[in-house]
């Protein structure tokens, strides 16, 4: 059974997917395949493509943030509040990723070396920083950034359908991609997720490693927050509300294993154009948000499903191997 | 007198091991039969066949004389057999009671009579004759209190056969003597037990029959009574089988480790040794000893209380594996599914995982062809057979993942290279292999710990054997003075005679 | 302590020690309850009529029947995050049929309100024991289907108290030896759950199953059942909180119950069950919800700003798992000191022995 082979195979499913979305979405509506729609399309996807990006690296290393929504309600609280104060866009940007640094560093202390279960930690955190974005925003939108800055979230690269905020998406991409397939950081990640007694071992740092993914984590929000405020031109308490949910579905339909320890980037990558064109899709004929909710939700159920299939199989395999392996080492 | 199990010519095999051949054995209403047998002899297979965890792969069982299967745990315990597991499993969140009874509880009205199950469990610890407090949750529990949680636990239901895997290797001399006199009262209540343990004091103290079994072959059965420890040893060890090792010119160098005075905060205490370039230091002791213990301490996996460890008459402060690599040490570890590979990983990924940082440039980006050549190379010097560097290590035989398992701790060039019991779960041929590489490493200059139970491997291997007892250096034996049957009775914890007259 | 290596001084000591740990974590929790009102009294003695008290145990109830279903769930080592779109779907779901049915006995709408929980929960027990997956991703997937459902099946309306019949209102102001029958609610499930995680095979079982699923099924527990069960349980009681809901506040619509999950889990956390399964108790998930809505209550009491009540909610979640992560670290390092000091008698007594 080889692993490698058969996220290959995955990749390739996602690929036939994105496709055959790309032809029902030209043959239901003639608006989809026009210039606009693409990148309306593209830059809604940013957010969510951003955050998936540390999502997968948290998610590798068998631990889970369910706090993104919430952080990057909180830098975009603080982007709000220094552009209000009468800050510069640029000044607002470096708050955004001070708060996204300290949100993360907060959740990568407490899992990493407090020892709390992931889950509940960034559930308390998902309640805690949205709490604060409540506390100073109230029920306050702020909505007077500079132009530039609205540009970034909604305007184009010249001559080409692309979104500003594709730049910084493809760049962290690019980033993400290097760490996690290419050095020994992200070889790191990927051993403490299979196997973190024999990373211990192995002289990995494994509380630093699992520390970063979640300041990763906290970070890639913050960026996140400074495209999502661009693109809805206003930041709020309430922004990226349910963000986690959009993100864990599509690192769990790229093929991510989320016991930890495997998965690809650029298959992640792909679910989430997967998904958010699914979405425009449905947006053009006329389905609703809350229909549309329905939809992501049954999406992760079945990428789940159908990975248990395999998995089962997997766990089988592993049963009688290693009921061999007991035997040969209890002796 | 009729057997009421009765093992004729059962086969077992793993893979390419074949762990029990033609095995036969009887246990017979009120006495209590004994197996013996060196690591990796196959006795927990047997057990676990009597237990229904295994099927044969050839033989038969037959219980009061009719041939039957047993399917599980639970048909076991239906024909009246009760195993306890050397590491039991306990439920560690509820109490000394409820694990007796978990899943079978005594209710009253369809609700459980705590009470009653209470009683009920006192009773059982009673007839046990330990003290435990039947309120107490397992997880706050002694060793040797969860050893009679789990007897007490395969004694709650009707049991005609009971079978004790290694039940005393973590109790105390006057636990013993109780564990004794319960073993005794259920003889006399017409109990078939099987006991199995590495103590020969033990055997010859409570068993009236004993079965010694080696690599897997039934050796003899024989009446307590016409066996004595010697004779025991010699049928569990066998003439030693000297072509499986191999022997090359000793080449001695200056000290590069030496520990003095090491004392652990959980399981050792004044450990002092030194380790010379080209020598190999053999570590002898049971499980539990304190041997892999020092071992861990040396690698920065445990903290000590007191003591010093020196490379190169330096001394050292060791707090993590990463510092104990970079002083070039290396620790081959015992369990090398838990501690040592990434099963998932190509053996290319495993090769590496320990060095990754060496093999990287500036910006962390480890150089693939670097890694090819490491893995490959390692490969080819350990004899490793795969399709190649990428098929995945947890596909490989034991024998093969063991020796990927080398070269990822080879391949860091250490000065020091402990290996905890390197050739523990894996066939003749790999063990050849293997005992060939590290006499090759002795003479290109390394300084080795080698760990082991086995008294044949550690002697045929070492330059001197430091023998383990209860978490100290209980002898020193050097090459040329090796006593097989002194360092047996250094490892054993317990000399019978001291047992009677013990008061609390 | 006595320097004896007899069994019987090393169990006394040690039942004293569990009991200390046993009792740490619900006495941390009903001292903090104690403080917390006494505190809140000491500002605002308005906290301290009946009326209040009666709201507090108001809010309470409908929080701790969830909770309880989430107990369970967390004690053999899962997790419900669909919780609060069950409630709202039953809520909306019971209400919508008494409105078109005002006749209607109110006992078939609470059957109603628990047969949309059970449906609910029956999808999350086949997608998490049925496939093995695990719960915190399957229900995260049912918590935005269940959610998008019922805003689609609700199509913005709004039920409200005014076109419900007055008998099923009146279920809220109706009171039991001055107790509100709510409370009464709450108090029977309680009792009832506390009974079954007692004094029940199927109860004990599932602490089996948090405390140490391999051991569960060497004992012949059948792991997927349980799970099954107390992800239907868990429905129920969410189904039936959606009912009596649908009764308090009369207005009922698809966006209702936003936070449960996240109140649900703290409570069961705040009560002393362990996240991580097999060790808890019903009591303390109930103490754990009446604290948060002591909490809420003094908040708004206070004249706190509104907007602080999620931040205090976020906080008191980390404060105590940490504190809890903390305690059983030292628990940890101090039996490792004890069963050390043990074996170092031993290895003492046999040293002398063989030296003798």
């Amino acid at each position: 059974m080889n692993r490698r082979e058969l996220i290959g195979k995955w990749e390739l499913f996602l690929f036939a997917l994105l496709v055959a979305v790309l032809v029902a979405g030209t043959l239901t509506s003639e608006y989809f395949l026009t210039t606009s729609n693409i990148s309306i399309a593209l830059a809604g996807a940013m957010p969510t493509a951003i955050v998936a990006l540390a999502m997968m690296a948290v998610i590798v290393t068998g631990e889970i943030d369910i706090s993104v929504g919430s952080i990057v309600g909180l830098c975009a609280t603080a982007i709000g509040l220094t552009i209000e104060r009468g800050a510069s866009a640029e000044f607002a940007v470096l708050a955004s990723m001070a708060v996204g640094l300290l949100a993360g560093a907060l959740n990568g202390v407490v899992v990493a070396y407090g020892r709390v279960p992931s889950l509940v930690a960034t559930l308390g955190t998902l309640a805690l920083f949205r709490g604060v974005a409540q506390i100073v925003l109230e029920e306050r939108g702020i909505s007077n950034f500079p132009q530039w800055y609205q540009e970034l979230g909604f305007g184009t690269v010249p001559y080409t359908p692309f979104p500003w905020s594709a730049i910084p998406f493809v760049v962290l991409f690019l980033i993400a991609l290097f760490i996690l397939h290419a050095t020994y950081w992200g070889r790191g990640l990927f051993a403490l997720g299979n196997n973190r007694t024999a990373a211990d071992y192995s002289g990995i740092a494994t509380r630093k490693y699992i520390f970063a993914a979640f300041v990763a984590s906290g970070l890639a929000c913050s960026i996140a927050a400074v495209v999502l405020t661009g693109y809805l031109a206003s930041a709020r308490s309430d922004t990226a509300i349910g963000l986690e949910l959009n993100v864990i579905t599509a690192v769990v339909l790229g093929g991510v294993s989320v016991f930890g320890g495997s998965g690809k980037l650029i298959a992640v990558v792909t679910a989430v154009f997967v998904l958010a064109l699914v979405q425009n899709v449905l947006g053009l004929a006329g389905v609703t948000p809350e229909r549309q909710q329905v939809v992501t939700g049954l999406v992760l159920i079945i990428s789940l499903l159908a990975f248990a299939g395999p998995a089962k199989l997997r766990g089988w395999i592993a049963k009688v191997t290693s009921r061999t392996n007991t035997h040969t080492v209890a002796n | 007198m009729n057997a009421v199990v009765d093992l004729k010519n059962i086969s077992k095999r793993f893979g390419s091991v074949e762990v029990l051949s033609n095995v036969s054995m009887e246990l017979r209403a009120g006495r209590v039969h004994a197996l013996a047998g060196a690591n990796g002899a196959g006795k927990s297979t047997l057990v676990k066949i009597f237990a229904g965890v295994h099927q044969p792969d050839a033989g038969t069982i037959r219980v009061d004389g009719v041939e039957v299967t047993i399917a599980g745990t639970a048909d076991a315990r239906r024909q009246g057999i009760s195993v306890i597991h050397q590491h039991p499993a306990l439920f560690p969140d509820l109490t000394v009671a409820e694990n007796i009874f978990v899943g079978r509880q005594p209710t009253r009205l369809g609700r459980i009579d705590w009470p009653e199950m209470r009683r009920n469990a006192g009773a059982l610890i009673d007839r046990i004759g330990m003290k435990v407090d039947v309120d107490a949750r397992v997880k706050d529990l002694g060793v040797a209190e969860r050893q009679a949680v789990a007897i007490a636990a395969a004694l709650s239901s009707e049991v005609r056969v009971l079978i004790m895997d290694e039940p005393t290797s973590a109790i105390s001399a006057h636990e013993l003597e109780q564990f004794f006199a319960v073993v005794e009262r259920l003889k006399k209540e017409g109990v078939a037990i099987l006991f199995i343990t590495h103590f020969l004091d033990e055997i010859f103290a409570i068993s009236d029959d004993i079965t010694v079994l080696r690599s897997g072959k039934h050796i003899v059965t024989a009446v307590a009574a016409d066996l004595t420890p010697a004779s025991v040893i010699t049928h569990m060890i066998g003439t030693a089988t000297d072509d499986l090792f191999p022997t090359w010119p000793a080449n001695i160098g200056k000290t590069v480790l030496s520990v003095d005075g090491l004392c652990g905060a959980d399981g050792f205490d004044d450990i002092s040794f030194d380790v010379r370039a080209g020598e190999i230091i053999g570590f002898f002791g049971l499980v539990g000893a304190g041997r892999s213990e020092v071992a861990e301490a040396i690698f920065g996996l445990r903290k000590t209380l007191s003591g010093s460890i020196a490379i190169d008459g330096r001394k050292q402060s060791i707090r993590s594996p990463r510092e104990a690599i970079e002083q070039g040490i290396s620790l081959v570890p015992e369990d090398r599914h838990e501690q040592g590979l990434v099963l998932q990983f190509p053996n290319r990924a495993n090769t590496s995982l320990a060095l990754l940082r060496r093999i990287s440039d500036i910006f962390g980006r480890i150089r693939g062809e670097r890694e090819e050549t490491l893995a490959e190379t390692y490969s080819r010097r350990l004899g490793v057979v795969a399709t190649g560097i990428e098929q995945l290590t947890g596909t490989l035989s034991g024998g093969n993942q063991q020796k990927v398992l080398l070269a990822k701790w080879l391949a860091l060039e250490p000065r020091v290279l402990i290996l905890d019991q390197p050739t523990r779960g894996v066939d003749v041929g790999a063990k050849a292999d293997i005992y060939r590489i590290i006499s090759e490493l002795a003479s290109a200059g390394l300084a080795i710990i080698l760990i082991g139970d086995d008294p044949d491997e550690v002697m045929a291997m070492s330059n001197r054997v430091l023998v383990f007892r209860n978490g100290r250096i209980a002898a020193r034996f050097e090459r040329g003075a090796f006593d097989r049957e002194g360092m047996l009775t250094a490892a054993a914890h317990s000399p019978v005679h001291s047992l009677n007259g013990e008061a609390a | 302590m006595s320097a004896s290596p007899s069994g019987r001084s090393i169990q006394r000591r040690e039942r004293s020690f569990i009991e200390r740990i046993l009792f740490a974590r619900e006495m941390y929790l009903v001292l903090v309850l104690l403080v917390l009102s006494a505190g809140i009294t000491i500002v605002e003695p308005r906290f301290l009529t009946v009326y209040n008290l009666q709201q507090v145990a108001l809010s309470a109830s409908l929080v701790s029947i969830v909770a309880i279903g989430q107990a369970l769930v967390i004690i053999c080592r899962q997790i419900d995050i669909s919780v609060g779109p069950i409630v709202a779907a039953s809520a909306f779901i019971s209400a919508d049929y008494l409105v078109g049915n005002p006749t209607t006995p109110i006992l078939f709408i609470f059957l109603i309100g628990c047969g949309v929980g059970a449906f609910l929960g029956a999808i999350n027990a086949v997608i998490v024991a049925g496939f093995g997956i695990p719960a915190i991703v399957a229900t995260l997937g049912t918590f935005a289907i269940f959610r998008g459902a019922i805003i689609i099946l609700a199509e913005g309306r709004q039920i409200s108290a005014t076109s419900l019949p007055p008998n099923f209102v009146g279920i809220a102001e109706l009171t039991v030896a001055g107790v509100p029958a709510l409370v009464w609610a709450a108090l029977l499930m309680a009792a009832f759950g506390g009974w079954m995680a007692r004094y029940t095979r199927f109860g004990r079982n599932l602490y089996a199953i948090g405390s140490n699923p391999e051991g569960a099924r060497l004992a012949g527990i059948s792991e997927q059942r349980h799970i099954a069960a107390v992800f239907v349980i868990s429905g129920v009681l969410a189904g039936l909180v959606g009912v009596l809901w649908g009764a308090r506040f009369g207005t009922v619509h698809a966006a209702i119950a936003p936070n449960m999950h996240i109140d649900s889990i703290l409570a069961v956390v705040l009560g002393g069950i362990s996240i991580f399964g097999g060790s808890g108790t019903i009591a303390g998930a109930v103490i754990g919800a009446l604290t948060i809505a002591v909490l809420q209550n003094g908040v708004l009491l206070l004249g706190v700003n509104q907007f602080w009540i999620q931040a205090i909610v976020g906080a008191a979640i980390l404060a105590t798992v940490v504190f809890y992560g903390h305690m059983s670290q030292r628990a940890e390092t101090r039996r490792r000191t004890e069963r050390r000091d043990a074996r170092a008698r031993q290895r003492h007594v046999q040293n002398s022995r063989a030296s003798s």
